[in-house]
C-alpha cells in the first residue's frame, strides 16, 4: 500500500487508449497474414468463389440442415409459392428431383412450350405428406403433378419436415430470415477475412444448393466438384409394391384430381450397388452422404403406374452417372431431363394443355417408350 | 433465439441502446421496463405459448411469498411454501420427467411380460429453460420463508428477476439477494466495466463458436466408434476428453456471454466455472463446476436433508441422493442418473478415505488423487454424453481394455487444435492460483481478445444448440 507521506508522485491514472491500438494492430496483422496467406495455401481460400450471386435464390446449407428451402416452400415465404402458384407442371420428389430436373433444361422445356414448371420437392427425402400439405397451404393447382415415385408415397416425414410443420409461420419466417442474413454475412466477411481448412471436418466452405425461386430448380451446388461419378447399372431389383403404397398412392393421386392436377410419374435412376459404395466412401472420408440406408432398389414404378392408371415417363437409362451413387451427376441430368422432357410432352393430356397455352406449339411427339 | 444468431444481437443491441439513452444509471423505470419486454419476446421466440408457463410459476411464488412474508403463523408458511414448490417441481415433473416414467414403466411391464400397449407417450415439447427457471423462482421462495429475504414490491421487478434473458436459459442460477438489490442501485456506465463485458462475450463467443461447436463435430461423427467392438482404449480416452472440453466450452462460453452482456446491462452475475479441470478432489470439482447450481443444491437439498450431520453410513448416503437427483436434474434419462450416480459415488469414497481435503496431504498423494479425480470425471462424462446407458458401459469396457491402437486416432487428431484453448486456460488458472503467473493484464487481454475475435471470424464451426438448452 502506498504511504500517503511518501513524496513520490501518485500514480497516473492509465486509460484503454494503448490497449485498444494493442487490439487494433493485432487483429490487423492477423487479417493481413490470412488475407495474403490464404492464396498460397489452395485455390479453396476464396470461399464460394464459384458461385454466383445468389440472386432471387433460395440458398440450402445441406452440412446444417434445410430449413431454409423447407421453411421457403412450405409456408410460402419467399416469392417461390408465388411462382409455383403460377405453374402447369409441379415437379415433386425427393432431392434426385432436385438434381435430375435442373434450371437449364426445364427453361428450356418452358420456352419450347410456354408452360411453366415449378420444381417443388423436399430435398430431405420427404414424401408425399409435405408436398401434399405444402401444396394444400399455399393452394396450388397446376394442370400436372411429375412424382419421383421412390420413397414418394410414404406417411413418413423427416425430421426437418417435422420440425417444419410442427414450428409455425413466424418461427419458420425468422429462422429464414436468420439464415439469409447469416448467409450474405458469411459472404461478404470471407471475402475480408478468408477461412482456412483442415482435414475433412473443418472444411473452408460449407456445402450449398442454390435453388432459383423463379422455378424451384437447382442452380448451382458446390459439393460434386473433384468427386468420382457412378455410372448407373440398368439391371434393377425386382419389383415390388406394396398394398399400402399403392392404397396412399391412389389416395394421393385421388386428392391431386379433385383440385384438377394429373398425376404423371416417373423413376429418376440410380444404382443400389454405386450407392452403397459411395456411403462407405463417403464414411471412410468423412463426407456428407444425403439418403437414409433403407432405400430399396426396387423398380416399381412401371407396375405403380399401371395400377393408378397414370402415364409412366421414364427415360432410358443408358450412359447416365451419379455424383454420389444417387445423384444425377449435371450432364447426365440434362440427358435425363431432356429425354423426360421430350416424352412428356407428347402425352395426349399434356399436348392438350399446351394447345391451350396461347401461340405455343406442342412440337414432335418423342417415340413411346 | 439462440445467442449465437442475429436475432439475439438485434436484440442485445436494442437493449443496450436503451442502457445509453433510457437509463444511464440502469434504475429507471423506461429502462427497467425495455428489459422486461426484451426478456420476454427472447424467452417467448422459442415457444410462445410457454410464456404463459413462466407468467404462471412467477406470478404463483410471488403471490405466496407476499403471503409466507404476512402469515404469522409457521404453519400457514409452510403451506404456502408448499403451494409454491408444488407448482414449481409439478410443472417441472410434468414437462421433464413424465415421459420417463411412463417409459421406464412400459420397459418394465415389457419385461415382465405384461401387457403394455396402454401407457401412452406423451407429445410434450420441454420449455426451454424450465430447470433453471424453476429453481431460481423456487429459492426466492425459500429464502423468504426461512426469513432470509423480503418479498418483491412488484409483480414486474420480480417477473425481471426470473425472466431477466442473460440468464433465463442456461444460467447461472441467480439468487433473488443477488439480483434484487441491483435493480435499484445505481450504476453509471464506466468504461471499464464495458470494456470487461465486452472482453467476456467475446470469450464466450470465441469458446462456443470455435472451441465447442468445431469439437462438437469431431465428438459427433466419431462418438459411436468409442462403444465399438474391440476399439483400443485410447479411442474412448480421447473421445471423452473431447467431450469434456467441448461441454466445458459450451456451458463456459453461454455464461461468459451471459455475464458480459449482463455487465453491459448494468448488472453483475455471479461466476459459474473456475477452471475445473484441475480441482484436486471431486469436492474442489464441485466448487468450480457449474457454481450456481453446486451452491443451489447444497443450499435447498444436501443441508435439508441432513448434509454431512449423522452417524454412521447416513451422511454417504445424502450425497449419493443428492447428487443422483443432481444428475436427474440435467436430463430425464438413465444416462444421468448414473452421470450422478458415479459423482455422489465418488464424493461418498473421497470422504470416506478422508481426500475430500487434500491441502495437507503430501505432493505424492494430492497428485495421485489429482489424476484419479480427472479420469472419474472423465470416465462419467461419458454418460452424459452417451445415448443409452448401454453404449455408456460399453465405452467403459473399452476404456478399461487394450489401450493401444493409435491409427484409429489420425481422423481425430485434428480436433486437440480445437481442445486446446481449454488446456491453456486451465494451465494458465493453476499457475495463477499458485502465484506463479500474474492475472493478465490490460495490454495481454486486447492480445488475446483480438486473437479471439479473429478466430471467431474465420474459425468458426457449424452453429449448435448450447448442450445446457436442452435442461
Amino acid at each position: 500500500m502506498r504511504s500517503f507521506i511518501s513524496n513520490s508522485r501518485p500514480p497516473r491514472r492509465r486509460g484503454y487508449g494503448a490497449a485498444a491500438c494493442l487490439f487494433a494492430g493485432a487483429f490487423l496483422v492477423l487479417a493481413a497474414a490470412g488475407f495474403f496467406l490464404s492464396p498460397a495455401l489452395g485455390p479453396d481460400h476464396a470461399w464460394l468463389g464459384g458461385a454466383p450471386e445468389p440472386g432471387d435464390c433460395v440458398v440450402d446449407e445441406i452440412d446444417s440442415d434445410h430449413f431454409d428451402v423447407y421453411d421457403d416452400l412450405y409456408y410460402g415465404l419467399g416469392r417461390s409459392m408465388d411462382n409455383a402458384r403460377k405453374a402447369d407442371v409441379l415437379l415433386l420428389g425427393n432431392s434426385r428431383t432436385l438434381f435430375a430436373f435442373r434450371e437449364d433444361s426445364v427453361k428450356a422445356f418452358c420456352r419450347q412450350t410456354g408452360l411453366r414448371v415449378f420444381n417443388l420437392c423436399f430435398p430431405a427425402n420427404d414424401g408425399m405428406v409435405m408436398a401434399y400439405e405444402a401444396i394444400l397451404r399455399n393452394d396450388l393447382r397446376p394442370a400436372f403433378a411429375v412424382v419421383n415415385e421412390n420413397q414418394f408415397f410414404t406417411l413418413g416425414r423427416s425430421p426437418y419436415g417435422t420440425d417444419t410443420a410442427q414450428e409455425g409461420r413466424a418461427r419458420a419466417r425468422m429462422r429464414v430470415w436468420e439464415h439469409r442474413l447469416s448467409w450474405e454475412a458469411r459472404r461478404r466477411l470471407h471475402r475480408l477475412f478468408p477461412r482456412f481448412g483442415f482435414g475433412d471436418i473443418y472444411r473452408v466452405e460449407p456445402n450449398v444448393t442454390y435453388q432459383s425461386a423463379e422455378d424451384g430448380c437447382l442452380v448451382y451446388e458446390n459439393f460434386s466438384a473433384g468427386r468420382e461419378t457412378y455410372g448407373i447399372q440398368g439391371e434393377k431389383g425386382a419389383s415390388d409394391l406394396p398394398e399400402d403404397e399403392l392404397r396412399l398412392a391412389r389416395k394421393f393421386k385421388e386428392a391431386l384430381e379433385e383440385r384438377g392436377t394429373r398425376l404423371v410419374l416417373t423413376d429418376i435412376p440410380y444404382d443400389m450397388e454405386s450407392y452403397v459404395r459411395a456411403r462407405k466412401l463417403s464414411n471412410s472420408l468423412g463426407a456428407l452422404f444425403l439418403a437414409p440406408e433403407n432405400l430399396k432398389p426396387f423398380h416399381k414404378a412401371v407396375k405403380l403406374a399401371r395400377e393408378l392408371k397414370v402415364p409412366l415417363v421414364d427415360p432410358p437409362l443408358e450412359g447416365l452417372r451419379t455424383l454420389d451413387g444417387s445423384h444425377l451427376t449435371g450432364e447426365s441430368a440434362r440427358k435425363f431431363a431432356d429425354g423426360f422432357f421430350a416424352r412428356f410432352k407428347a402425352l395426349e393430356p399434356v399436348r392438350e394443355w399446351i394447345l391451350k397455352k396461347p401461340g405455343k406449339k406442342p412440337g414432335r411427339a418423342a417415340p413411346e417408350d | 433465439m439462440s445467442f449465437i444468431s442475429f436475432s439475439f444481437l438485434f436484440l442485445f443491441a436494442l437493449t443496450l441502446a436503451g442502457r445509453f439513452f433510457l437509463g444511464p444509471t440502469k434504475v429507471e423505470k423506461p429502462y427497467l421496463t425495455l428489459l422486461l419486454i426484451a426478456s420476454l419476446v427472447f424467452y417467448g421466440s422459442f415457444i410462445p405459448q410457454y410464456l404463459l408457463l413462466l407468467l404462471f410459476t412467477t406470478a404463483v411464488d410471488y403471490w405466496a411469498g407476499w403471503r409466507m412474508f404476512k402469515s404469522p403463523s409457521l404453519g400457514r408458511k409452510k403451506f404456502y411454501l408448499c403451494l409454491s414448490l408444488a407448482a414449481n417441481l409439478g410443472l417441472l415433473g410434468f414437462f421433464k420427467y413424465t415421459n420417463f416414467a411412463l417409459d421406464t414403466v412400459r420397459q418394465l411391464l415389457r419385461a415382465l411380460r405384461l401387457d403394455a400397449a396402454g401407457i401412452p407417450h406423451l407429445d410434450l415439447a420441454l420449455p426451454i429453460g424450465i430447470s433453471f427457471f424453476t429453481f431460481q423462482s423456487m429459492s426466492y421462495t425459500i429464502d423468504i420463508y426461512r426469513g432470509q429475504l423480503k418479498p418483491v414490491p412488484s409483480y414486474p421487478r420480480f417477473l425481471l428477476f426470473v425472466s431477466f434473458f442473460t440468464h433465463l436459459i442456461s444460467g447461472p442460477i441467480v439468487r433473488a439477494k443477488e439480483l434484487l438489490y441491483q435493480f435499484d442501485r445505481k450504476r453509471r456506465l464506466r468504461t471499464g466495466v464495458c470494456l470487461q463485458g465486452l472482453y467476456l462475450m467475446v470469450l464466450g463467443f470465441f469458446l462456443k463458436m470455435v472451441v465447442a461447436d468445431n469439437l462438437a463435430a469431431y465428438v459427433n461423427r466419431y462418438w459411436t466408434r468409442g462403444g465399438a467392438a474391440e476399439m483400443p482404449a485410447v479411442v474412448p480416452w480421447t473421445l471423452a476428453f473431447l467431450f469434456s472440453c467441448q461441454i466445458f466450452a459450451d456451458f463456459f462460453g453461454y455464461t461468459n456471454i451471459a455475464l458480459g452482456a449482463a455487465y453491459l446491462l448494468g448488472f453483475k452475475l455471479p461466476a459459474n466455472f473456475q477452471s475445473p479441470y484441475i480441482a484436486g478432489s471431486f469436492r474442489e470439482f464441485w466448487t468450480r463446476w457449474h457454481i450456481t447450481l453446486s451452491r443451489w443444491i447444497r443450499d435447498y437439498l444436501y443441508i435439508p436433508l441432513g448434509g454431512n450431520r449423522g452417524r454412521g453410513l447416513k451422511p454417504y448416503a445424502t450425497l449419493l441422493v443428492t447428487m443422483l437427483l443432481a444428475g436427474l436434474w440435467h436430463g430425464a434419462a438413465f444416462t444421468f442418473l448414473i452421470w450422478g450416480g458415479l459423482h455422489g459415488l465418488a464424493l461418498a469414497v473421497e470422504r470416506a478415505l478422508g481426500l475430500n481435503r487434500t491441502q495437507d496431504k503430501p505432493l505424492a498423494v494430492r497428485a495421485g488423487w489429482f489424476v484419479a479425480v480427472q479420469l472419474v470425471v472423465l470416465a462419467a462424462w461419458v454418460f452424459f454424453r452417451a445415448q443409452d446407458a448401454a453404449q455408456g458401459f460399453r465405452f467403459l469396457a473399452n476404456m478399461a481394455g487394450n489401450p493401444f491402437g493409435f491409427r484409429y486416432l489420425a481422423p481425430i487428431a485434428p480436433a486437440f487444435l480445437f481442445a486446446s484453448p481449454v488446456l491453456l486456460m486451465h494451465g494458465r488458472a493453476f499457475l495463477s492460483e499458485r502465484g506463479w503467473l500474474k492475472a493478465p493484464g490490460k495490454g495481454e487481454k486486447a492480445l488475446i481478445c483480438a486473437a479471439m475475435l479473429y478466430c471467431i471470424l474465420t474459425f468458426y464451426g457449424k452453429n449448435n444448440a448450447f448442450i445446457y438448452f436442452q435442461f
